[in-house]
């Protein structure tokens, strides 16, 4: 399988030119004051070599406009992802538009039903599952705790269970400085990391996303940059000024970027979310994260840098009506606004629990959004011209021509999981519901589709520096 | 005596004016009659605007600013009672705070903000907080209660970190520890040997109360979920 991912050309625009030039500008000045924390020595040092004023003190780091300019203007447009397969490598940037899944804390277990914490087979399984849906083109990893590994060294169990489990590009997530031993597997596996790095609004970095910047940019491996400010919480309750801070704290880990790797790639990421203010609780499945995709693709284009949203999501909590909608809303959005990396596929109640009834789902309006942006294709065979004047009024149709033939399946989306079948055909197979044919499709796919083969000396390898990286953190 | 003083208390705690709110407190200390009544009035308001919140007719930001105002007027009351030597009741005292590992600082806060107002003595050591410095503060300020919070999946070690910590030095009968945060469910409460877990900032009020109202000493076999 190679990875068809999709293209954006007429992306859809939210926010005007000189509403843009509004929040750079602010931006600019809330990095200069009051400016950015970082809580990490090495970071401050690299910070402030680069032109910075840093109060040593408070960790506080102002940014001086011009450092920032230089800086995005540093930073690649479009830059290429190395997958141990080369038919896995992705190009983020311009046009490109690729999905992948999403990551939570639980899942839904299939078999009871009730909500558990993952253990590495779960991982294993999930991770499987994205690896034979041709929608997800890249795999964030499913899960972002493991019940039954080591937990200085989640990070890397994480990332090593992911890649003995695809060969598709994968992210590998800053957890407890996790991002030197997830190089060292990477570079063993043979492929690039997409260093996962999320500041902590407002306006911070904790010690182990800024050290993950540096690790990972230092070894040549580009990361995505996502900043989540939740409206009227930890960031402002409106949207502007929510975008605003996300931009300036993106913005403030480009500029480590740059300064330790003049050039590495960069995804700027959106990730702000509304909090619901009758529960306290984060409303990840609000239209208002589908203003910020739209915005965040704008902002990034501005830049000409990569963008990204660390979304769609639904804030149901099983999979039904209301997370297909708010998922659907959202996916929209983000394919029509040429985001170039967005994580739409599986996730429950935020960054709660996965279900495979919900991946399969998401896989399917993924799958939508792609026909979408394939377009409609314009030229003297499929306008027919021809074939219309051949087959003129009723009586005439055109169930028997082979331009029929030819052309439907490629012009109409088969959709993998939908029902279209006629009423009693629908009835005799059991009036099955959508979600309990997604369920069986995905068991399916688990009991079929193998995990990719990999090198025994490479996985000892893993194995290895697995048990280094636990020796040295205990 | 002026006896609007009161009415125009609570009237200035429903309108979120803080300053308000101070001026007013200032106002009956200096008299000093009504210094209890006024601390009382807004006890009852408060927990009123925390059935509101309950029943959503009131939202976050109205609880917690009312909250606030009230912990600014309280705060000025009970200087008054102190100063004259007089005891200031609380229903026990929780150390708080966010552990190692992780920066996210407002649910924890909320948290506070609620119990302090429910009555409670709190003493927030912010975010970051290693296990010894919970330990620490709690045997300086005779804690009932130790609550460790954790927004991210990787702040869960540091929670159980603190259990050990107890267990290791031999304090784990002294305190109750509950835990509160994005990382947290039912069964990581039951794993690690937490006391309790509240979902919401409401249910975490509830929770203490429930914790010192009952007749078993920490550590309890089941925990309590509010």
């Amino acid at each position: 399988m190679t990875i068809k991912g999709y293209s954006c050309r007429r992306p859809l625009e939210l926010l005007s030119s000189d509403e843009l030039e509004e929040i750079h500008q602010g931006s600019l000045a809330v990095l200069e004051d009051p400016g950015v924390v970082f809580e990490d020595r090495e970071a401050l040092e690299i910070l402030a070599r680069g032109g910075c004023r840093v109060d040593q003190s408070r960790n506080l780091v102002q940014f001086p406009t011009s450092l920032v300019e230089s800086c995005i203007e540093q930073s690649p447009e479009m830059f290429t992802l190395r997958a141990r397969n080369p038919e896995y490598d992705l190009i983020f940037g311009g046009e490109t538009v690729y999905f992948g899944n999403f990551a939570t804390r639980d899942l839904i277990d299939p078999g009871t039903g009730l909500r558990r914490s993952p253990l590495i087979n779960d991982l294993a399984d999930f991770t499987r599952l994205c690896d034979a849906l041709d929608q997800v083109h890249f795999i964030i990893q499913p899960f972002a705790y493991l019940q039954n590994a080591p937990a200085r060294a989640l990070g890397e169990w994480i990332y090593a269970t992911v890649v003995r489990n695809t060969e598709k590009i994968t992210n590998g997530p800053s957890f407890f400085g996790s991002a030197p031993g997830i190089v060292r597997i990477a570079q063993t596996v043979g492929q690039d990391v997409l260093g996962g790095i999320c500041a902590a609004s407002p306006l911070t970095y904790p010690a182990d996303q800024a050290q993950g910047i540096i690790a990972f940019t230092r070894s040549n491996n580009p990361v995505l940059i996502l900043s989540g400010p939740s409206m009227g919480a930890t960031g402002p309750a409106t949207v502007a000024g929510s975008l605003l801070l996300q931009n300036a704290e993106i913005l403030a880990g480009l500029v480590l970027a740059q300064l330790v790797n003049p050039g590495i790639g960069v995804i700027y990421t959106g990730y702000f979310t509304p909090m619901d203010m009758r529960y306290g609780t984060m409303a990840g499945g609000a239209i208002e994260v589908g203003l910020g995709a739209v915005a965040t693709a704008q902002m990034a284009r501005r830049y000409r840098i990569p963008s990204g949203g660390w979304f769609p999501m639904t804030d149901a909590k099983i999979p039904d009506a209301q997370s297909t909608y708010e998922k659907t809303a959202q996916i929209m959005l983000c394919a029509l606004a040429g985001l170039n990396f967005s994580i739409p596929i599986g996730g429950h109640e935020n960054e709660s629990a996965h279900s495979l009834e919900q991946i399969m789902i998401d896989h399917e309006v993924c799958a939508m959004a792609g026909r979408y942006l394939d377009g409609v294709r314009v030229d003297r065979t499929t306008l027919a011209v021809d074939l219309i004047r051949e087959v003129g009024p009723i009586p005439g149709n055109y169930l028997s021509k082979r331009h029929t033939l030819k052309w439907w399946p490629q012009e109409y989306l088969i959709s993998p999981l939908s029902n279209k079948e006629p009423f009693d055909r629908w009835e005799k197979g059991g009036c099955r519901a959508t979600a309990e044919v997604a369920r069986e499709r995905a068991l399916e796919i688990l009991c079929t589709h193998p995990a990719p083969n990999l090198d025994p000396g490479v996985d000892r390898e893993i194995a290895r520096i697995l048990e280094a990286v636990e020796k040295e953190k205990v | 005596m002026n006896s609007k003083l009161i009415p125009e208390l609570k009237e200035a705690l429903l309108a979120y004016d803080e300053e308000r709110v101070r001026v007013l407190a200032e106002e009956i200390a200096r008299e000093g009659v009504q210094v209890r009544e006024a601390i009382d009035a807004m006890v009852i308001l408060i927990r009123g605007l925390g059935d509101q919140f309950e029943r959503t007719e009131i939202f976050l930001p109205e609880l917690i600013i009312s909250a606030e105002c009230m912990k600014a007027g309280m705060a000025i009351l009970e200087k008054h009672l102190t100063g004259k030597g007089e005891q200031v009741s609380r229903q026990g005292t929780v150390v708080l705070g966010t552990v190692r590992g992780d920066l996210h600082d407002i649910g924890k806060t909320l948290v506070g903000t609620m119990l302090s107002v429910g009555g409670f003595a709190v003493h927030d050591l912010g975010t970051d907080v290693r296990a010894e410095r919970f330990l620490e503060e709690a045997e300086r300020v005779g804690a009932d209660i130790i609550g460790a919070s954790s927004l991210i999946t990787t702040g869960r070690p540091s929670q159980r970190e603190l259990l050990e910590l107890l267990a290791a030095s031999g304090q784990r009968q002294k305190y109750y520890i509950i835990i509160g945060g994005g990382a947290v469910t039912e069964n990581w409460v039951s794993e690690i040997g937490a006391d309790g877990f509240a979902r919401s900032a409401g249910g975490a009020v509830k929770l203490c109360q429930t914790l010192l109202g009952s007749k078993f000493p920490a550590p309890l076999t089941d925990p309590v979920i509010c």
